[in-house]
């Protein structure tokens, strides 16, 4: 739910994205008025954290090796997907980080721990 | 039979019991093999250890908590996916539109201060911004972060007032706010080392807005908003008359606003004119002018790009009635090329043509006629009074420095493909020649403007100075 949760909340303290949620931009960009800028397509990479989200979310109930594999995809997606943002929208600059950020890098810590965990009481058998 | 579980200790409650109310431990009811401490735990059944009452119960928790989960991660995808494709930008109120747009000029966020400003004013300005900053950091004048790094402004407190206008526009004045700048030298840019030099020292400054716009002459200054499909948004257009006519009629006998102005017209219906080619858009702007109709020339362009501009045609009719003023000319001989650009946007060149205009009020006549050839452009123009007579003639040519600044190399104009034809889009004009001079003016002049900021900063010392 975290990576659901950081969609709808700003994600850097300064500059793009502070006032602003990636669902706002991902509905921006979807609009087509800054598609010289970034295509309408674009839009959808600002929805895929919480669409990993959702689908961890919907999941959760599920037991086994596909899952627990399915989970670690899922947590390296988001980790990937988060350095970008890091990069792309808060300059590589940790301390710009707002809510949005540290929504989304709490969700990945405590998804890796859930897997480690998961892993320790035989999930992926 | 009675007993104990011998998991817990707790008393059986009846002989053919299978599980402990207690603790839900297995309780064999069968008969029991028993060949040592019979007495006990002689309903104990040892041989079967596995309990499988609490694994059924932990199972169906989980069911329980997985449906739960996943009843809750469908209605948070439905959430995103209705803020995405169900909902469009605006804000609820005209307050709610220009609080949002302070706020996000003031913290520098593009995507939040866009989604509050009218969608047909700013179309197209990604790419003017885009060219913009990637050439002030192909020139070192900014870095990866913000637009300006080095100022960070906050605004608190912000009360504001609200002028409704009609339904559909509304004048958002400040009542009340306070605003904090505070300049860093260390996140300035390489090339700005002179204000470094000049000012190394952090500061802030701190005042009340209202303050602030008086100091400026701007006590009247407001921010306009109107409302489209049942959003409201920030208009820049809006915001530059309605602001300005305030102004002239707080300086005049004269009322301009609101009275004269007919703001309801923000939510007409327009029937747009469309021409079937370039050449007919042109023609029919032209008629439109000299039939000194503002209506049907509003009509010629996007609609929503000049819906802020339809309640001011009544205020303008009037004062070209009171003047007594009347256009008259035409053009003649168009030759137009036209290019794609992106989206449905066409750039139409003009290779040749000519046209005439005439202006007459109370004092006398003013005319023009020219042609366009190529890249030049050659005149005359002529003024008469009672006392009064001037003509003169001209030819002037795109080329040598003008181009070396601007980029710009041909005259054009860019439409947009509407309903199967064509509209002139003036915003689209306007940026296609201003991305084309951000893109090819020189180093030099950039090195030049630098050299005299250095200079103004330094106290008119060029010592250091690039």
């Amino acid at each position: 739910m975290l990576w659901v949760a950081q969609a709808s909340v700003p994600w850097t303290r300064r500059g793009a994205f502070s006032s602003s949620s990636m669902l706002d931009g991902a509905r921006l960009l979807r609009s087509g008025l800054v598609a010289d800028a970034a295509p309408r397509w674009t839009s959808l990479v600002l929805v895929v954290v919480p669409a990993l989200g959702v689908l961890v979310g919907a999941t959760a109930g599920l037991r086994g090796r596909a899952m627990w594999t399915t989970r670690l995809t899922t947590v390296v997606a988001v980790t990937v997907a988060f350095v970008l943002f890091v990069h792309n929208v808060a300059g590589a600059d940790l301390t710009r980080l707002g809510p949005g950020g540290w929504l989304t890098s709490a969700g990945i810590v405590s998804g890796a721990l859930g897997l480690a965990w998961t892993r320790g009481h035989g999930d992926k058998q | 039979m009675s007993g104990f579980c011998g998991q817990c200790g707790a008393p059986k409650a009846a002989p053919d019991q299978r599980f402990c109310q207690s603790c839900g431990a297995s309780i064999s009811t069968a008969p029991q093999a028993v060949t040592s401490a019979p007495a006990a735990v002689d309903y104990v059944d040892y041989a079967v250890p596995a309990p499988v009452a609490p694994r059924q119960r932990g199972a169906s928790v989980g069911r329980i908590l997985g449906t739960g989960a996943a009843v809750l991660a469908l209605a948070a995808g439905g959430f995103v996916a209705w803020q995405v494709l169900g909902s469009s930008g605006g804000a609820d109120s005209p307050e709610d539109a220009v609080r949002q747009f302070v706020t996000a000029a003031a913290e520098q966020d593009v995507v939040a201060a866009l989604d509050v400003v009218n969608p047909g004013e700013v179309e197209g300005l990604d790419s003017l911004y885009e060219a913009a900053r990637d050439r002030a950091e192909a020139e070192g004048l900014v870095g990866d972060g913000d637009l300006v790094d080095a100022l960070d402004v906050t605004i608190d407190g912000l009360e504001l007032d609200v002028d409704e206008q009609g339904d559909y526009s509304a004048f958002v004045t400040v009542r009340n706010g306070d605003y904090t700048v505070t300049y860093d030298p260390g996140k300035l840019a390489d090339r700005l080392d002179f204000v470094r030099d000049e000012f190394p020292d952090t500061k802030e400054w701190h005042g009340d807005l209202v303050g602030l716009l008086d100091d400026a002459d701007l006590e009247r200054f407001g921010v306009s908003t109107i409302k489209v499909d049942g959003a409201w948004y920030v208009s820049a257009i809006g915001t530059a008359l309605d602001s300005g006519l305030r102004e002239a009629s707080a300086s005049s006998d004269r009322s301009y606003v609101p009275a004269a102005s007919d703001y309801d017209a923000i939510g007409a219906d327009l029937e747009p004119v469309v021409g079937k080619d370039p050449e007919e858009v042109l023609d029919n702007l032209a008629d439109a002018f000299f039939d000194q109709d503002l209506d049907q020339i509003l009509a010629n362009f996007p609609a929503d790009q000049v819906r802020a501009l339809r309640p001011y045609v009544d205020v303008a009719e009037d004062l070209l009635a009171d003047e007594g003023v009347s256009f008259d000319g035409g053009i003649t001989g168009l030759d137009l090329e036209t290019e794609d650009l992106s989206g449905d946007l066409v750039k139409v060149v003009i290779d040749d043509g000519s046209g005439s205009v005439s202006l007459t009020d109370e004092y006398g006549t003013s005319s023009a006629e020219g042609t366009v050839d190529g890249r030049c452009f050659e005149g005359t123009t002529y003024e008469s009074s009672e006392d009064y007579e001037d003509y003169d003639e001209g030819r002037v040519c795109i080329d040598g420095e003008i181009v070396d600044y601007t980029g710009v190399d041909e005259v054009y104009v860019v439409m947009r493909k509407v309903d199967g034809g064509y509209q002139l889009d003036p915003l689209a004009t306007a940026i296609e020649y201003a991305t084309r001079a951000v893109e090819a003016v020189p180093s030099s002049a950039i090195d030049e403007a630098l050299g005299e900021l250095c200079y103004e900063v330094q106290d008119y010392d060029e010592t250091g100075c690039p």
